[in-house]
Order: C-alpha cells, then sequence, then structure tokens
C-alpha cells in the first residue's frame, strides 16, 4: 500500500514529466499485479492526471483505464467511464480524442460483459449502463460533424465494436466450436438472459441494426478513400462474424459500391478494389452469401481475381480449419537443416491420385461401416483427407492419412481379400468397371515405386452394415466436439445418404444396402430431427451437389472435385429457379399468384428429402419465435421448395404460429434474395386478409422491412398504394356488403381488377355498390400501418380519400386515428394542407382534430392555418382544432363566421375554447368576455339561428357560465351605453339556470327601467314577462314605469293590466304616482 | 547504446523473403532512427541458386549466418560475384534470421510492403486475425523489383515517405495528402490500405 502511496504523491510532487509517468507506471505495475491494492481512491488518484496539459500522461491514463478495465471491471468501470466523460468535455485534440475512443472500443466490451452478467442488476450496474450510453451517444453524433479523418475511423471502428458486441453469435459462427475466435468465445450478446431487468436483447439487436445502417449509409456516402477502405473493411467483418443478421446486406451495399465507384485517385481506387476482391473472397465462402455468389465472382473476375478459386461452401469451419492446419504446419520446428528442394517423405501405402471420387467413396465407407461406435484416433485425419480431397496440396497429406486409417481399421486385411478375386481386371474394362481400387498391382514396394493401385469396389456383403449405420447415427453428436470428428462423420453419412444413386448407375447389386441406409437416415430424423439437424442440412446439401453435377455433366463422368470431400461444393447458383418468377415491380396481383412450375428434372432429388425434412420439421415447429430449426432449414438450405412456402402460409394462417410464419418470412426477404419477391408477395398477401391479427403481424413484418432496406421499402409502399387505390373502384361482387362470412377479400389478384379495368359504364347502371368495412380495412391496413412509421406517406392518401365513396372515408377516418395520435409533432399537418385536394378536408379536419385533443398545436401550425383561413381556402372548422391557440382577437373577429356552423360544429368549438385545458396553456379567452362578444354579434337573418344556439348552449355548460360569471356578463350589459338584443334572453336564461339570482335580476331589471327600456322595443317585451315572472318585485318594478310605458305593456296581455290592479289594491299604502295608479285602476 | 529515435512510428517493411528489399530498407530506416522491422510473408526463404530452376530454400527459421556459411560452402566465388553473400552479411550484423511476417505478434503503425502479391498476402492477413488494439495500421505497396539495385532504391524511397510520414501532425489524417504527392513525385504506383491492429 505504501508504495502506491509514495509513487503516487511523488507524481503528484514531480514537476519533470517523465518522472512523473515513470512514478505512474509503477502504480500501475502494482495496481495490475495486485488486486488488493486496487481501491477506488487508487484508481481516482491516478485517473485524475487525465487533466495534465502533458500529453503523454493523458494517453497513459487512457491506457492504465484499458487494461485496469479488463482486469477489474467492477471496481474500475463506473471511474474510468466518468473519467472518459469528462475527458470529452475537455475538448481534447484529435489525437487524444482518437486515442480515447479506442479506448471506449476496448473497454465496451468487458463493462457491457459484466452489467450482463449480474444477475441481479445493481445500482452500480445502471450507472455504468447509463454512461456507456451517453459516451456512445456522443461519439456516434460526432460524426456528421467536421471532426478530423483519423478521429471518424476511429468511430467507425468503435461503431462495428458496438455491433459486435450487440449482436447475437450467429448459429453458423457457433457451430463452429473450436474454430471460434476469442471475440466469439469470451461474450456477446447471446449470452445474455432474456429476463435481464436492465437489457433488453431486442433493443440492443435494433439497436446494433441501425448502427450497421449508419455505417452502410457512410459506405454510400463516403467522405474520403480511406473512409471507404475502412467502412468495406468493418462492414465485411461484421458480416463474416454475424452472417445470419447481416451478411446479405453489407453484401448488397458492397456489391452496388462496385457497380459506381465514387472518383478517387486512381491508386486509391486500385487499394479499394483489391481490398473489397479480398472481403468477397472470404465472404464468399460462407453459406448465407450462396444467393449473391454469381455476382461475387463476375465482380472477382472484374477484379482480376480466380472464378473458381475455393470450393464455395465449407461446413462451418473448414476454412479456419484448413488455414489452422496450415498455419500450425509451418510453425513446426523451424530450426531445420537447410534444405535444396522440397518433397514429400511420406511413406506412401497408397496412390489416390486421379481415382475417380467413387471409389475413394466407397473405401471410406467400408471403413465406416467397420468402424465402431467409438472413433479410432486416426478418423478425423481420414475423414479431413476427404475433405481436402479438392487441394493438390493435401494429396500427399491425404495419402498418408488415409492408408494410416485404413490400417488401423484393419480394413486393410478385408480389401486384400477381395482384391483377390479381381486382381485381373485391368484398367482397360472402362466405365462399365469403374471400381478400381487397391493393392499394388505387382506386389513391389509402394514405397519407392508410387505404383498405381488397382481398384475394385468393395463388397460389403459380410460387414453388419446397418448394424454399424445405426450406430453411426444415434451416436452422430456424441463425438467430442473439439475433435472434428462429429462434423466430418456428419459429411460422410450424409454422403452415404445420396451416393446410392453412385451406384444404381453402375448396376451393381452389391450395393443395393445403399437404399436401406437412405431409409435408416429417414427414420433417424422423423425420430428426432432437432438432434439431427446438422446432418439433415448435409445431405441436403450432398443430393444438391449431386443435382447441379448432373445438371452440368449429364451423365458423364463425375469430376472428383465436385463429389468428393464435405459434399458442400457447390459451383453456383441455378439461374433459373423453378420457383420465383415474380417481377417485383409489378405487385398487381403479385401475391399468391406464384408462377409454380414443375421443379426441373435435375433438382427431383433433393427436392424430394427437402421436402421430406419440411414435412417433420413442420409438425414440431411451435410458436418460439426464437425456432431456429425450421429457421435453418430455410436459410441454410441451397434451395428452398413450394413445400416449404406453403408451410410457412400455414403457419401465418394459424393465429397461434402466425408470428413464427412471417418471421421467417422476413428472414427470407432479408437473407435469401433469390426469394425476396416469392416471401414478399407472399408477405402481403397476408397484409389483405380478413383476419385482423394475422392482417396486423404481416403489417409490422412489412414495416420492419421498410426500416431495413430502401428497395423492399418502395414495393411494399407501392403495394400499399395499389390497396388503398383499389378502394376507389366499384367493389367487386363478391365483396359486397351482404356476402357471406366466409367470403375472403380479393387476393392482390385486387391488382389484376385494376388492370382488367371493369366497365364503368355497366357500374353505372346497376345500383350504387357499397364496400363492407372489413373490406376497406383490410385493404388500407397496410397503408396505415407504413403510416405509423413514416407518417409523411399520408399525403398520398388525401387524393385517394377526395376519390372514394362515404363508406370507405368512415373506413379511412376509424383507421387514421391511431396513425395520428403517433405523431411526433404536428409538422406534418403543414405538408398536408399545402396541396391537399378539395375534398380531403373533412379527413385533414378530422386528423386535426384527434392530434389536438391530446397534443396543443404549435405555434407554426396555428400561423399556417390561420394563414389557410385568411386566405379563405378552408372554412370557418379549420380554425376548431387550433381555436384554443388562437389569439383572443382572432377568436372574436372569427366568432360570427363560427356561430355560422352546424349544430355539431358550435358544440366542438364551443367546448374546445371553453373547456380544453392544455397543461401549461392559459385560456385564450374568459367565459365572460366570450358571452359579452356573443352579444356583441349583430342578429342578421343568417346569424339568429346558429347566435340563438350558441346562447343557449352557454347555460347549458353550468360549469363554465356559473352565476358570478352570469352575474358579471349581465352587469358588464346593463352598464353599457345601449342595451344589447340579446340582454333579455341572457337574464331569463340565467334566471332558469341560477334561481338563486332572482334578487340580482330585480335590480338590473329596476335599473333597466333607469335605461328607458321601453324604448328598445326587441327587449320591452321580455323585460315586462321578467317582471311579471318574478312576482311581487316585479310588480313594484313594473309600478315604476312611465304611465306610457306602462300601457303599452298592458297592451301585450290582458292579464298584466289586471294583476297589477290586484296587486294594488291589496297594498293600498305602496308608493306608487297617481297617474300610473289611475292608469292601473281605470278599468 | 540505444539509439534515438526520430519518430514513434512503427514500421515494418515486408517482402517476400526477408532477405534483399525489406532488410536493405530495414538497414537505411534503422541507420535514420526509424522503429522499423521487417518480415517477409512466403513459405520458405528463397535466394538464387546455381540455376534458374534451382533456388535455394530455407526454412524462416534459419539464421542468416546459416544461410551465409551454407552458401559459402556450396559456391563462395558465385554467390560473391552476385553478391548474395554481401548481403547476407549485412543481414545477419542487422538481426539473426529471417521472420515471417504471419508469425510475428508485434503491433505497427505502418506496413510497408515491397511487391503487390507481398501486399495482398498481408492485407488478407490482417483481414483475418481478430483486432486486440484496435489501432488503425495502414499498410502501403511501394513496387520493387528483387535484385540489388533496385533494393537500394527502393529503400530510398520508403525511406523518404516514412520521413515524410513521420513529419506529419497526425498520421491518419495526413496519410492520403502525403501518398498523393509522393506517388506524383516518385512516379511509382502505390497501394495503400487500413486494417486494424
Amino acid at each position: 500500500m505504501t508504495s502506491v502511496h509514495v509513487a503516487l504523491a511523488q507524481a503528484h510532487k514531480s514537476t519533470d514529466t517523465t518522472q512523473r509517468l515513470h512514478n505512474l507506471k509503477i502504480v500501475e505495475a502494482i495496481l495490475l499485479e495486485q488486486k488488493q491494492e486496487v481501491t477506488l481512491n487508487n484508481i481516482e488518484s491516478v485517473l485524475l492526471f487525465y487533466t495534465d496539459s502533458e500529453n503523454s500522461l493523458q494517453l497513459f491514463v487512457l491506457s492504465f483505464i484499458e487494461k485496469l478495465c479488463s482486469l477489474y471491471v467492477e471496481v474500475a468501470c463506473i471511474p474510468a467511464l466518468q473519467t472518459l466523460l469528462k475527458f470529452y468535455n475537455t475538448h481534447p485534440s484529435p489525437v487524444l480524442q482518437k486515442r480515447a475512443i479506442l479506448t471506449l472500443c476496448s473497454i465496451y466490451k468487458p463493462i457491457f460483459q459484466w452489467i450482463s452478467a449480474s444477475a441481479k442488476v445493481a445500482a452500480v450496474h445502471r450507472k455504468a449502463w447509463e454512461l456507456l450510453c451517453v459516451l456512445r451517444d456522443r461519439i456516434v453524433h460526432l460524426i456528421p460533424s467536421s471532426v478530423p479523418e483519423a478521429v471518424r475511423l476511429s468511430i467507425y471502428k468503435y461503431i462495428q465494436r458496438v455491433i459486435l458486441v450487440q449482436t447475437p453469435v450467429s448459429f453458423e459462427v457457433r457451430d463452429r466450436g473450436a474454430s471460434q475466435t476469442e471475440d466469439n468465445l469470451n461474450f456477446n450478446v447471446s449470452t445474455l438472459p432474456y429476463d435481464h431487468s436492465l437489457l433488453s436483447r431486442a433493443d440492443l439487436v435494433t439497436e446494433a441494426n441501425s448502427y450497421v445502417s449508419l455505417l452502410i449509409n457512410y459506405l454510400r456516402n463516403p467522405v474520403s478513400a480511406t473512409s471507404l477502405i475502412v467502412l468495406t473493411n468493418l462492414l465485411s467483418e461484421i458480416a463474416r462474424k454475424r452472417p445470419d443478421y447481416y451478411l446479405p446486406r453489407v453484401l448488397q451495399s458492397l456489391i452496388r459500391l462496385c457497380q459506381a465507384f465514387p472518383a478517387f485517385q486512381p491508386y486509391q481506387l486500385v487499394s479499394l478494389k483489391k481490398q473489397i476482391k479480398v472481403h468477397f473472397m472470404a465472404l464468399r465462402s460462407v453459406p448465407l452469401a450462396k444467393d449473391f455468389y454469381s455476382q461475387i465472382s463476375a465482380i472477382i473476375e472484374s477484379f482480376g481475381g480466380n472464378k473458381a478459386g475455393k470450393p464455395l461452401y465449407l461446413e462451418p469451419g473448414a476454412r479456419e480449419k484448413r488455414l489452422r492446419e496450415e498455419s500450425s504446419e509451418r510453425l513446426r520446428p523451424k530450426r531445420t537443416k537447410p534444405a535444396t528442394t522440397s518433397g514429400s517423405s511420406a511413406q506412401l501405402l497408397m496412390r489416390l491420385d486421379g481415382l475417380p471420387h467413387h471409389v475413394i467413396v466407397d473405401l471410406l465407407l467400408a471403413h465406416l461401416a467397420r468402424l465402431p461406435t467409438s472413433m479410432p484416433a486416426s478418423f478425423p485425419q481420414i475423414m479431413t483427407v476427404a475433405q481436402l480431397y479438392t487441394i493438390s496440396s493435401a494429396t500427399h497429406k491425404t495419402e498418408r492419412a488415409f492408408s494410416n486409417g485404413v490400417q488401423t481399421s484393419n480394413l486393410k486385411t478385408h480389401i486384400d481379400l477381395n482384391l483377390k478375386c479381381v486382381q485381373n481386371v485391368e484398367d482397360s474394362s472402362g466405365p462399365a468397371g469403374p471400381a478400381r481400387v487397391l493393392e499394388p498391382a505387382t506386389g513391389a514396394d509402394p514405397k519407392s515405386k508410387h505404383t498405381p493401385f488397382k481398384v475394385k469396389p468393395v463388397p460389403l456383403k459380410n460387414c453388419d452394415k446397418l448394424a454399424a449405420f445405426s450406430r453411426l447415427l444415434d451416436s452422430e453428436n456424441d463425438l467430442f466436439l473439439q475433435s472434428g470428428a462429429r462434423k466430418i462423420r456428419r459429411a460422410l453419412l450424409a454422403k452415404l445418404a445420396q451416393v446410392q444413386q453412385v451406384f444404381e448407375k453402375y448396376k451393381d447389386p452389391a450395393h443395393s444396402d445403399f437404399n436401406d441406409f437412405t431409409v435408416l437416415l429417414r427414420d433417424v430424423l422423423t425420430k428426432d430431427i432437432r438432434k439431427h439437424q446438422t446432418l439433415a442440412v448435409a445431405w441436403l446439401y450432398e443430393e444438391y451437389t449431386s443435382a447441379m453435377h448432373k445438371r452440368r455433366f449429364g451423365d458423364k463422368e463425375i469430376p472428383t472435385a465436385l463429389c468428393a470431400g464435405s459434399g458442400f461444393a457447390i459451383e453456383e447458383a441455378p439461374t433459373n429457379s423453378f420457383k420465383v418468377d415474380i417481377n417485383t415491380t409489378d405487385l398487381e396481383g403479385a401475391a399468391g399468384q406464384m408462377s409454380r412450375g414443375a421443379p426441373p428434372q435435375y433438382l427431383e432429388r433433393y427436392l424430394a428429402c427437402y421436402d421430406f425434412i419440411v414435412k417433420i420439421v413442420k409438425g414440431i415447429v411451435n410458436n418460439e419465435h426464437r425456432e431456429t430449426l425450421f429457421r435453418r432449414f430455410l436459410l441454410e438450405v441451397p434451395e428452398v421448395s413450394i413445400e416449404a412456402f406453403k408451410a410457412i402460409e400455414e403457419f401465418c394462417n394459424d393465429e397461434y404460429r402466425a408470428k413464427f410464419g412471417f418471421e421467417s418470412l422476413y428472414e427470407l426477404v432479408l437473407y435469401r434474395p433469390r426469394y425476396r419477391a416469392y416471401s414478399l408477395n407472399t408477405l402481403l398477401a397476408f397484409t389483405i386478409i380478413e383476419k385482423k391479427l394475422i392482417r396486423s403481424l404481416s403489417g409490422q413484418v412489412c414495416v420492419r422491412l421498410c426500416a431495413i432496406d430502401g428497395d423492399i421499402k418502395a414495393k411494399i409502399c407501392n403495394f400499399a398504394m395499389k390497396c388503398l387505390r383499389y378502394l376507389e373502384r366499384e367493389p367487386p361482387d363478391d365483396v359486397q356488403e351482404e356476402r357471406s362470412a366466409d367470403d375472403s377479400v380479393e387476393q392482390p389478384s385486387a391488382g389484376d381488377a385494376i388492370s382488367t379495368d371493369p366497365s364503368t359504364q355497366e357500374s353505372a347502371d346497376r345500383p350504387s355498390k357499397r364496400w363492407p368495412l372489413e373490406s376497406v380495412q383490410a385493404y388500407s391496413s397496410l397503408f396505415f400501418a407504413l403510416c405509423m412509421e413514416t407518417p409523411e406517406f399520408l399525403k398520398s392518401l388525401l387524393p385517394v380519400y377526395a376519390q372514394v365513396k362515404s363508406e370507405v372515408q368512415r373506413g379511412f377516418l376509424q383507421a387514421v386515428t391511431p396513425v395520428v395520435l403517433n405523431f411526433h409533432s404536428d409538422a406534418i399537418f403543414q405538408k398536408l394542407f399545402q396541396n391537399a385536394p378539395e375534398n380531403s378536408y373533412q379527413l385533414l379536419l378530422f386528423m386535426l382534430e384527434i392530434y389536438t385533443k391530446h397534443e396543443p398545436p404549435s405555434e407554426a401550425l396555428v400561423d399556417c392555418i390561420q394563414e389557410l383561413y385568411a386566405r379563405q381556402k378552408y372554412p370557418a372548422d379549420i380554425l376548431i382544432p387550433v381555436i384554443t391557440k388562437l389569439p383572443k382577437k382572432d377568436i372574436l373577429s372569427a366568432l360570427p363566421k363560427l356561430v355560422l356552423l352546424r349544430e355539431k360544429a358550435t358544440l366542438k368549438w364551443m367546448s374546445y375554447l371553453l373547456e380544453r385545458r392544455y397543461e401549461g396553456v392559459a385560456p385564450p379567452i374568459s367565459p365572460t368576455d366570450f358571452l359579452l362578444a356573443v352579444h356583441d354579434i349583430s342578429v342578421t337573418q343568417l346569424t339568429r339561428d346558429g347566435l340563438r344556439y350558441v346562447h343557449s348552449h352557454c347555460f347549458e355548460m353550468r360549469s363554465v357560465f356559473t352565476q358570478e360569471v352570469l352575474a358579471n356578463v349581465i352587469q358588464r350589459l346593463v352598464d353599457r351605453s345601449t342595451l344589447p338584443n340579446l340582454l333579455m334572453p341572457t337574464i331569463i336564461k340565467a334566471l332558469l339556470t341560477w334561481p338563486s339570482l332572482s334578487n340580482f335580476v330585480v335590480n338590473v331589471l329596476r335599473r333597466m327601467v333607469s335605461k328607458s327600456i321601453w324604448q328598445y322595443t326587441s327587449l320591452y317585451k321580455s323585460f315586462v314577462k321578467t317582471c311579471f315572472k318574478m312576482g311581487q318585485s316585479g310588480y313594484n318594478i313594473l309600478l315604476e314605469l312611465p304611465p306610457r310605458a306602462l300601457e303599452s305593456a298592458f297592451s301585450l296581455h290582458s292579464d298584466y293590466r289586471r294583476t297589477l290592479a290586484a296587486y294594488l289594491e291589496l297594498h293600498p299604502t305602496l308608493n306608487v304616482p297617481e297617474s300610473t295608479k289611475k292608469l292601473v285602476l281605470e278599468s | 547504446m540505444k539509439m534515438t529515435t526520430v519518430s514513434d512510428l512503427r514500421i515494418a517493411v515486408i517482402c517476400s523473403s526477408n532477405m534483399n528489399r525489406s532488410m536493405e530498407a530495414h538497414a537505411f530506416l534503422a541507420k535514420k532512427g526509424f522503429l522499423v522491422q521487417s518480415y517477409g510473408t512466403g513459405d520458405k526463404v528463397k535466394i538464387p541458386g546455381s540455376a534458374a530452376d534451382k533456388p535455394n530454400i530455407y526454412d524462416f527459421g534459419v539464421s542468416y549466418d546459416e544461410i551465409y556459411h551454407d552458401l559459402l560452402n556450396k559456391d563462395k566465388s558465385l554467390y560473391t560475384q552476385n553478391g548474395l553473400l554481401h548481403t547476407l552479411d549485412r543481414n545477419r550484423r542487422i538481426k539473426s534470421h529471417p521472420e515471417r511476417f504471419q508469425e510475428t505478434d508485434e503491433k505497427f503503425d505502418i506496413l510497408i510492403t515491397c511487391e503487390e502479391r507481398v501486399y495482398d498476402q498481408v492485407v488478407e492477413f490482417m483481414e483475418t486475425k481478430t483486432p486486440i488494439e484496435n489501432s488503425i495500421v495502414h499498410v502501403i505497396n511501394l513496387d520493387i523489383q528483387d535484385n540489388l539495385e533496385e533494393a537500394t532504391i527502393g529503400a530510398f524511397l520508403i525511406s523518404d515517405m516514412c520521413t515524410k510520414l513521420a513529419q506529419t501532425e497526425d498520421l491518419d489524417n495526413d496519410i492520403e495528402e502525403v501518398l498523393h504527392n509522393f506517388e506524383e513525385k516518385c512516379q511509382r504506383p502505390i497501394l495503400h490500405s487500413i486494417v486494424f491492429n
């Protein structure tokens, strides 16, 4: 402890940078070696040196962070991340900035691993993740700014790191076992528990996906040649390490780049091409790249590469294994004697070079059949031989290993016995005697002469093959993973299943048993396909390889290079796929109407095997979203059959398995470009069916696809628009409103209906047909699902809305609500209002109302609406949704127009204006001012009804127009020099609504007398009536009227005089002028 | 005695056999004070023999000294005349034996290759490696014919280029410009790529 403190103290004291650095290195060495010294205090004391102005010290701190986090992440991560964050805030120089990004790049994985491994998420984990996210966002957002090139490159690297950490390892990569790189073995998100409370696997993958899109975007718009080279490197590595997720996208973007290179210096272009060639060579050996093989090969060839090159597909890990072997060979003891020439000193017992493949297979099978369940050590070697047979450099090794293997298994004795019978068979026997193997023709020493062996098929009659095969199949997965034997045994078993045709061809009854093996294999797969899935895939590849050979060479000699080895050597994808023949640009009527021609003859056997497997897998697929079995048979196999698509369609139609079905289609669209059109069309067909759940699931998948690829998005949008426009037409006969329940909406042959152009004249003669709501929903659901993500897409809805029938419009109004509620801002409305067709006004208004129900409109939107209203483009309705944000003067000026609106609209705008309250937004007008303004509207023929309705409705809003408000209004009205026309109705309704206002009203009436109420003809009648209704207080007021006014009041109703006379007689002492008394009592 | 270095850049010069071109450049750059190493990428060390179809082939582990004595024993006059003994004598004073690039764990900032084929091998190898340091590595190719005269000229050019690269404020920022100017000046095609350590 003392030494750390002493060294730290000296580092602080020293003024010489070299000395300080020296002391800090001492501290670092102690901390890294002695765990007990790693305390928060010590760490922070070292990290504090980041504030030093010396670059060397700052660089030391960054390197210290890296080392510390790799060893003691739980203690070091928070101070390290905090230091990095503070470091960023100091705006470091580009060199330091670059170094800091690379530091973060290194510590991202250990920290992420530590957080994700924690069973219980504590505050410290949360904080670490928060800091990590903050730093990540900061760094990623640096790119668009004009950062130096070096920093930009580091950021790209950092993003790549994040992508690799946050994306699960592909099953193919995972399957490699021993060949996994350190990167994959240690950790990535695949080990993250699904129920982790802080990290969601789905979110992390989505995020990683978006970063890939970001990198691809930068690839499309490179800033410099250096950037472009780095991006191709990084993306290629991503594709190699996570092929399941990103390979097709990366390949597509690289291919696109090759089609149009940006303008750079010639040397830069040459370098770039070389780089891309290297990437393509590496990527084309990944199974998922199969669909791109022809394009990649063409590009490599155009760059001057060898098209044939290595086999397209080696079983997972084979390539790495080969590299490893080569490398280990090189690493063998170097201190050898100076050599003059190279030469193989291997003991050559047999000469296999030049033997037909089936002979080798024959030997291997014989070997295999006799092997016990527990394999001898030589087995992997022998099988490796089979795999490497295509490589000429491995020939001598093949010979050696094979001979050892044969000896180990005692096969040689067996072969010897057989050979005695055929010693006389010569090579001249030609194709009729194809199987020639073994045994030196003269018995001479093979070491010295390398004499070719004469060969014959090994009759296996004496071997208990079936028992041996059964054991082999049962123990397929039991072999030790690292030995590589499992993989090789699978490849051979697959070959065995396929090989029967070789023997059929030669009509050799000795090999009829191989048919039995196929039956055996089928049984095993039927019993437990999950356990034997890799074997099944290998079998498919064997069949496919054989089919491709047949197609290319007919019945000629089978070339060794194609058939030997793992059986995964596929030269190129068939160009005329029988399944997918859809013009993707024309989705009209596409989905559901695939051309399902007969499969080509050469694929018959392959398809039979594939369909058999699909049938088994179909039966056991559950609704697990993560079901990998079926997925594997879609993504890894060379050809996907119609049966597989039918199975997917079945899943999609089944509500319990629909999610899985759509997920399969999603992956096919993304990862199998050859089946993209077909898969996409199948998916789109489900977006217009009537089952809501299924429709919505398919819509969701479409939306996800749109977010990933621009081309796919264009196709989906195109289809959505065509479906929408279909509603502009007359509904076809089978989708009338009265149709039966099991009627289904015409499948995207909807498009056909468009293209066939039904006679409009005919439809005009018939009674008008109506679209049922379900059909409207079905045809528009995809469009609205897309709008959820891309609101701008709503622009396309407006012209359609203007054209469709009212019931379709109603359907649109229903469907648009969730879309509008999903808007993040109201900026979209400004775009929508510009150039909106005339008849779409109702839809716009509806959308605006929905939006403003929850969110106050922005200033910009209010200005836009006001401008549109001012230009008299739209009626006053348009103001309703934004009325709460209008200035008071504008509301008052618009009021005469507003009162003219329909009753329903009136209720709405009054409610918005007087009752709606947004948080933090003051009401634009008080109820008092509003009612006063209503009194100011001149009553005309036009406004009378509307005004009356508005006025009456005010008194129904008792919570707004309280008695205080009304009293205030009446008081202010009476105080005016001229009494408004609506004064008396207001007083009467106020009295009816709030009877407690009677005393106040009496006073008001009395004041009205002083205001010569009798001079207002329209008010006077109501005034008199009110007075009479008020009883004694009212009589007293009436008695205050001048005689002439009173007389005119009596003329209104004959009872008035009598009532007043009776009142005067009852109260003779009342102080009433004589003239009035006389007038009242004179009758 | 430790030499003072002119730059912190870690440089590797790579040719096929780590015998002539890379070693010439190694010697030149080391004299100038660069932190330099040299390597070969071939399977074996191949040097001219008594005839075109009879090259001398050695493993990478064999020291320059052993090769020197082997050649000395085989045909002293021939190998003195063609300069091989002189080259080997120089090489053994720089380091003990030829090294294979694919087998080293050293990290570099710049990898300079002397032949397009070697450049391809280096780039492919770096691509297949899993980066550990995550630092940027520039791979630059300058075509140099495999003979003594060209190796000397090539070493001079490499030294010139490295000096310019060392003078940049930030190599990653300025390398494009430096290489562009250098290519124009020396009139030799160059290749440039970036990988990660």
